[in-house]
């Protein structure tokens, strides 16, 4: 049975990861077709690094990523506790709307917020591009602070100012280290959110302006580079060695810790 | 912490500018449509033509501008069969999604939290990493696998060369040399299967970690077996987990158009794919709405009959 498991999970893993591991081998193969392998070769990464296009579209994602996600944590954290503090029914109000973009399909928000463009004669292009990815952003940002918010002990604070702290020290020392897990998270996921996202970029940006998303979608039409491939690649290996670093220090440090509880109970 | 007023005003500026404000003129496109302003021509004594607009007023050139009316021209398109068999199959495609997801992703995280792992989390990880790979090249990489000339099709004609045993079995099954996968509707679930898979994973995992093990330990110690304490305790537990995780493979899948334009090679178009085209090539923006507002009040009657619990204390949100 526990076999059974095991191999299920492998399955997934294989399903999970085959078109992974062929966009990683294509990125090498020595030959523009997809059908057939044309020995090895690192010719697509060095031609990667001289291709304009490319290279400027990997820039708009990792900028509006950044910036957008940025933003929307300072603007979602703030406005989780802004949400927090308001009594129950403009909460619920506010809140259901802030909900909105979450429930609407992301085609339903992109062409709303080109409307919104429109409406206001804004050009199309980088600037419209960020506002909405900040826009969609900020609900996943409020919706992981808020929970941290509830859990914190409302004493605390006030313990802090009866101590003489003012309200922003008491803030900075006292709640936003005990929030920032959410806040850390909620600045992830916007960042993936935002790298992720074609459908809403695709409604709002233009003048020229494009991102990886969509310099791959007009790519899909004629064929897709392999410098393409070869991208993705090294964002992916950048991204997983990265991740698996990270969680095999968390496991060192629990082992660790185990391992200290243990020696301490040996002597018992 | 002291209430702060100045919190709330800047934050729910931003909430009305960039939520209520785009829904609304969605709505208000959808409604309207754009019309000629309407003229009566009027013949000149010197046998040249002038118009009467509405107003009473005459003008010599003939009148270009469009106003936006109200109107339900837009709703009775949308209901052609042409849009209705779109939305159906946009429905269609959009459930089996939902179901497969549930159906293969529902066990992952059961077995995730249970005791076969040293790691579970490191294997969550696992699971949500390839969506750091752009979801289009994702797909893209699926037709190279599925394509007549891809992968699957080579290894196939391979196996048969090597064992002609296997040929002839595969051509008494009426399987031809060359299998199509791709461009049908198969196809484009099976990508949105794979895209959408890990927020089907993600939220049951949350939920089933969080079940108190005490309670699988008294089921047990009362006597229920494995499949009566799953169905007893964990799966009524997982509930909330399962409800998220069906809205969150169901609401993109309905709409979205690229995968159904890449698996489907625009040979299964979806309602998602009609809304692109409206504002893009056909530029009708006023029927993209109407059909953007059919698709919410879908999604939206769907949410309904989810019963959601609500969402005021609701999961926290978490990727990592």
């Amino acid at each position: 049975m526990k076999k059974l498991r095991k191999a299920y999970i492998g399955l997934i893993m294989v399903f999970l990861y085959a078109p992974i591991l062929l966009l990683v081998l294509y990125s090498f193969n020595d030959s523009r077709s997809r059908a057939s392998w044309g020995g090895f070769t690192l010719r697509w990464y060095a031609e990667l690094f001289r291709d304009r296009a490319i290279l400027s579209a990997l820039g708009t994602t990792l900028s509006i990523g950044l910036l957008a996600a940025a933003i929307s944590t300072l603007l979602g954290t703030f406005g989780a506790i802004a949400l927090f503090q308001m009594r129950r029914r403009p909460r619920r109000a506010l809140l259901s709307v802030v909900n909105l973009p979450m429930l609407n399909s992301e085609v339903v928000t992109g062409v709303s917020l080109m409307l919104l463009y429109a409406l206001l004669h804004v050009q199309l292009g980088y600037a419209t591009l960020l506002l909405s990815h900040i826009a969609f952003c900020v609900p996943y940002v409020v919706l992981s602070v808020l929970p941290k918010l509830r859990q914190l002990d409302p004493h605390l604070s006030e313990a802090a100012q009866d101590l003489g702290a003012t309200p922003m020290q008491g803030f900075l020392r006292v709640v936003l280290p005990d929030i920032m897990p959410g806040v850390f998270s909620g600045f992830v996921m916007a960042l993936t959110m935002s790298i992720d996202d074609f459908l809403i970029s695709f409604f709002t940006t233009g003048s020229g302006v494009s991102n990886l998303s969509i310099t791959i979608y007009t790519m899909a039409k004629r064929g897709i580079s392999p410098k393409i491939n070869a991208l993705s690649t090294i964002i992916f290996a950048c991204v997983f060695f990265l991740l698996i670093g990270l969680n095999l220090q968390d496991l060192r440090k629990e082992a660790r810790a185990k391992a200290k509880v243990e020696s301490v109970r040996i002597p018992y | 912490m002291k209430k702060n007023r100045a919190l709330i005003v800047p934050f729910a500026l931003w909430a009305f500018l960039f939520i209520l404000v785009p829904l609304a003129l969605i709505v208000w496109y959808g409604v309207t449509v754009e019309e000629s302003v309407p003229y009566t021509e009027i013949a000149q004594a010197d046998g040249s033509v002038a118009y009467r607009l509405e107003d009473g007023s005459v003008v010599a050139e003939r009148p270009w501008q469009k106003r936006t009316v109200l109107s339900i021209t837009n709703f009775k398109r949308m209901l052609e069969p042409t849009y209705l068999r779109l939305l159906a199959r946009s429905l269609r495609v959009a459930l089996v999604t939902t179901l497969v997801c549930l159906l293969l992703g529902y066990p992952v995280s059961l077995i995730l939290t249970g005791r076969d792992f040293k790691h579970p989390a490191l294997w969550l990880m696992l699971i949500i990493l390839p969506m750091w790979m752009n979801f289009l090249l994702r797909t893209y990489s699926w037709m190279s696998i599925l394509e007549n000339s891809g992968i699957l099709n080579s290894w196939l004609a391979g196996l048969r060369e090597a064992a002609p045993a296997v040929d002839r079995l595969l051509n008494r099954m009426g399987i031809e040399d060359r299998v199509i996968f791709l461009y049908n509707e198969k196809a484009v679930v099976l990508g949105m299967v794979y895209n959408y898979l890990p927020f089907m994973i993600m939220p049951i995992y949350t939920v089933i970690e969080k079940i108190d093990r005490s309670l699988l330990e008294a089921a047990a110690d009362l006597g229920a077996n494995p499949v009566k304490s799953f169905v007893r305790v964990t799966l009524p537990y997982s509930i909330p987990g399962v409800l998220e995780g069906i809205t969150m493979v169901f609401v993109p899948s309905v709409t979205t158009f690229v995968v159904s334009q890449l698996m489907g090679g625009g040979k299964v178009p979806l309602i998602g794919d009609i809304i692109q085209n409206q504002f893009g090539k056909s530029s009708d923006w006023h029927f993209g709405a109407t059909l953007s507002l059919l698709v919410m009040v879908v999604v939206l009657a769907f949410m309904g009959t989810l019963n959601r619990v609500d969402k005021e204390d609701g999961e926290e949100v978490r990727i990592f």
